[in-house]
């Protein structure tokens, strides 16, 4: 398992060409064949379209082995149930994963 | 104070932005006061409108809808998407330390307004009609944030994969509830929709308007209203309450 600190990107992640930003500047250090898992530790906003723009190459990359860990945070919390929604996709089922998770730890 | 400098109607609306119809409307409801001469013309003290002007809602007002686009202070105006980022990055650490506003809250805030002024970027391009970039504010202590452009507005924007939109109304309920779906990547956003919820759970308020379609969103929790203006926005505007 590889896991990626979004914190290294900065505390407040907008907009889609930045969400691919961040995707080209990581993906020189991830293995293909390793499963990904994503922390929100540290930061303070993930927007929709940043996150959005961010999974849709990740899970490509991977072929949707990527999972969000467990976050309290607002913004992500706010976003998943739109993206999981918006999508009928590999992102789609990473957030939904992720949602399940989640709830079930409550 | 007598020697106080004063100017008419006329040149008052000129150094606001707005338009004499609005200057009387705003005192009818008190918002500016006018003097009266002897002829009954309203006068209008000089030091007043200067401090008006600063006033955040107007000058955002007067950046979106006026015909020729005002001078902004430059730390109001982000001309490109990476210092608009960077800004809200700054606004989302200033709510963090200020004080009574949660964590929570300062995400989500830094969401609503993170969002709504990545969209004038996203849907704007490279084909803004006259001036780039977005007019953006805020003042944490008055517990308000301003978002303007002067792009396409959200009709024409949205008429690109919806060419049956036929109102500025339409547009916007599009924009704040409809999820696109697909099996593609689907690069128009649904970041609005995501907004709309934040907005409507907690204590946020937001007034967006497009053309001449308004969507209010009442401060405490509470449903989206979408309803007309008779007054023509082509990019958008939009305040955030909290």
């Amino acid at each position: 398992m590889q896991t990626i600190q979004l914190r290294k990107f900065g505390t407040v992640l907008v907009s889609r060409p930045a969400g691919l930003e961040a995707f080209n500047a990581i993906r020189p250090q991830l293995n293909q064949d390793t499963p990904i898992q994503i922390d929100f530790d540290e930061v303070l906003t993930v927007t929709p379209s940043w996150l959005d723009e961010f999974l849709i190459h990740l899970t490509d990359y991977n072929n949707g082995r990527v999972e969000l860990l467990p976050t309290k945070n607002a913004s992500v919390l706010a976003s998943l149930p739109v993206l999981k929604e918006a999508r009928n996709d590999l992102v789609s089922a990473t957030v939904q994963r992720a949602m399940e998770r989640m709830r079930n730890q409550k | 104070m007598a020697t106080e400098k004063k100017v008419r109607i006329g040149e008052a609306a000129r150094i606001l932005n707005v338009s004499v119809q609005t200057l009387r409307n705003w005192e009818k409801s008190g918002k500016l006061r006018a003097e009266r001469s002897r002829g009954k013309q309203r006068y209008y003290a000089l030091q007043e409108l200067h401090k008006l002007a600063l006033d955040l809602q107007i000058l955002g007002l007067a950046w979106a809808k006026s015909a020729l686009p005002p001078e902004l202070p430059s730390e109001y105006y982000c001309e490109r998407s990476d210092r608009f980022t960077s800004r809200v990055a700054k606004m989302g650490a200033e709510l963090q330390n200020a004080g009574g506003i949660s964590e929570e809250l300062a995400s989500l805030l830094t969401l609503v307004a993170g969002e709504i002024g990545d969209n004038s970027f996203a849907h704007n391009g490279a084909n803004w009609p006259d001036m780039p970039g977005v007019f953006y504010a805020y003042d944490i202590a008055k517990r308000l944030i301003v978002l303007a452009d002067r792009g396409r507005g959200v009709k024409a924007t949205l008429r690109q994969i919806r060419p049956g939109l036929a109102t500025d109304i339409d547009a916007l309920r599009v924009a704040f509830t409809e999820i696109v779906s697909g099996r593609s990547p689907e690069k128009r956003g649904n970041g609005l929709k995501v907004v709309r919820n934040v907005v409507e759970s907690k204590e946020i308020g937001l007034s967006f308007r497009s053309g001449i379609g308004l969507v209010d969103i009442p401060l405490g929790p509470g449903l989206m209203h979408i309803s007309m203006t008779d007054e023509n926005i082509r990019g958008t505007y939009a305040v955030i309450l909290f």
